[in-house]
């Protein structure tokens, strides 16, 4: 229903009229005169009712809410939106000849690598050295005269080394140091505020960034973590510590607690899990391409509960 | 049906056939499991074709990701409400006791809400939330914002002028 011009206009101004009385008759200030004022607006003409209608429906919308929370959740969307539009927002729609190059959302304006939730991706590199990234990884690639680095911003990456024909070390660096490949096969993981490392192959040299003498060469089969400060124990690597490189999560006796805090690094949302589930060990192979599967077996194999309030919203309590 | 009428849904048709394949599998790719890629392909289409230039349009593939861009902000953005709304309520547990139907509505409500909301600066939005969601005095909002009372006035104004003019855009499609 188009309304014409002259119509549209007489309603937009019975709206900003309807407006500033609300805006008054809000303020809790109100003298009895203008409220009979108010009034007599009201009976002057249809259109000033239905824009008073308008305000009134929008009034209820607000009055169904819970009070804090909506409060809260309509205002927090503005900084997490803004960071969005700029990664969406500039990025040109041009489609690529072959191959997929453009990131409608996940790398958007980064400069490097990255894989999204739930996405396992394999980049070449420039020497020939493979990278795999697992889910929600970012890292930017920097391969100069003197070294071939990998800047391992957030995330998990497998990398096999190839030979390189102008003998440049191949490093992966994090925010907690760094991790020269000695001719191998191994894969690093960014923690909140460490890095850990399983080598499978061959042999690593970790070098934490603040004390250089403190460095530890890792051989075959053996991981570490280790900070800006130092190096962790040296363990032996667990048995399928790398299955994510073929798309499942196995574990042996692992507290649910832990499971569902490593299942939810695939998923995107909230995967919550009570503490009073520690005390339930679970092994088991988890489909990393499929967690909604994972999880629900877990919610039928063992005394839990699974509530869902939304797709991106689960919590394991107690039965 | 009109000559239009028709016109589009052949239009639609073509377009299905020959690039719904593709622009699945493209999103897939891009999104990961962010999205569902099947349903975003579907509602690129139908919405393409309710465009007012649909048959106008000389590179399908171009267009069409230029609308899935758009639904996939619209997607993000109600994602990212939820996730903030749920977040919120873990410090409002007297919130959080209510069933999944009416979370499902209050989330809906919150959707309508935040998308008539969003022409407004960020500080006639602010006013606007804390008079109507957390029944703050004009005088508490101005002393709390560091505005003056006219402004509060004023944006109050404002605020529920652009929400009303919204609403009755709405209407008149």
């Amino acid at each position: 229903m188009s309304l014409p011009e002259s119509e549209k206009n007489a309603l937009k101004k019975s709206v900003r009229e309807a407006a500033q009385w609300f805006s008054l008759l809000n303020s809790g200030s109100v003298s009895q005169e203008q409220l009979s004022q108010w009034k007599l607006w009201m009976e002057a003409s249809e259109l000033n009712q239905k824009a008073w209608t308008q305000l009134e429906s929008i009034q209820a919308k607000f009055g169904a809410l819970p009070k804090k929370s909506a409060s809260v959740a309509l205002l927090k969307t503005d900084i997490s939106r803004r960071h969005f539009m700029k990664t969406i927002g500039a990025l040109s729609v041009v489609l690529p000849v072959a191959g997929l190059t453009y990131a409608l959302m996940p790398c958007g304006r980064f400069e490097g690598e990255c894989s999204a939730v739930g996405e396992r991706r394999v980049v070449a590199l420039p020497d020939g050295s493979e990278l795999v990234l697992n889910t929600d990884t970012q890292l930017k690639i920097h391969f100069t005269q003197q070294e071939r680095l990998i800047e391992l911003l957030q995330g998990e990456v497998y990398l096999s080394s190839a030979k390189d024909t102008l003998k440049r070390d191949l490093v992966i660096e994090t925010p907690q140091g760094r991790i020269t490949a000695l001719g191998t096969k191994f894969t690093v993981r960014t923690l909140s505020n460490e890095t850990r490392v399983h080598v499978l192959q061959d042999r690593v040299l970790i070098t934490p960034s603040s004390l250089a003498s403190s460095e530890l060469i890792l051989s075959s089969a053996q991981m570490a973590s280790f900070s800006k400060e130092s190096v962790g124990l040296v363990e032996q690597v667990p048995r399928h510590a790398v299955s994510w490189l073929e798309g499942s999560l196995i574990v042996v006796d692992m507290p649910m607690t832990q499971l569902v805090e490593e299942l939810s690094r695939y998923k995107q949302g909230y995967l919550l899990c009570d503490e009073a589930l520690a005390n339930i060990y679970v092994s088991g192979a988890f489909p990393l391409d499929d967690i909604d599967l994972s999880l629900n077996t877990l919610a039928q194999s063992f005394p839990v509960k699974m509530q869902q309030l939304t797709p991106y919203w689960i919590r394991f309590t107690p039965l | 049906m009109s000559v239009i009428q028709a016109e589009i849904i052949v239009q639609l048709e073509q377009w299905y056939k020959g690039h719904h394949h593709w622009l699945r599998n493209w999103l897939n790719h891009r999104l990961g499991n962010v999205f569902d890629a099947e349903d975003l392909s579907h509602d690129t289409f139908i919405r393409a074709s309710h465009s007012k230039i649909f048959l106008d349009v000389k590179e399908p593939r171009h267009y069409l990701i230029s609308v899935a861009k758009g639904l996939s902000i619209d997607l993000f953005r109600r994602q990212t409400l939820e996730r903030q709304y749920f977040d919120a309520l873990a410090s409002a547990p007297q919130d959080y006791q209510v069933s999944e139907e009416q979370h499902a509505l209050i989330l809906e409500t919150l959707v309508q809400l935040d998308e008539m909301l969003d022409g407004l600066g960020h500080s006639v939005k602010q006013v606007f939330i804390l008079s109507q969601l957390e029944g703050l005095t004009y005088s508490q909002i101005s002393d709390e914002l560091g505005v003056s009372l006219r402004t509060v006035n004023n944006y109050m104004a404002k605020a529920m002028e652009h929400c009303c003019l919204f609403q009755m855009q709405l209407s008149e499609a």
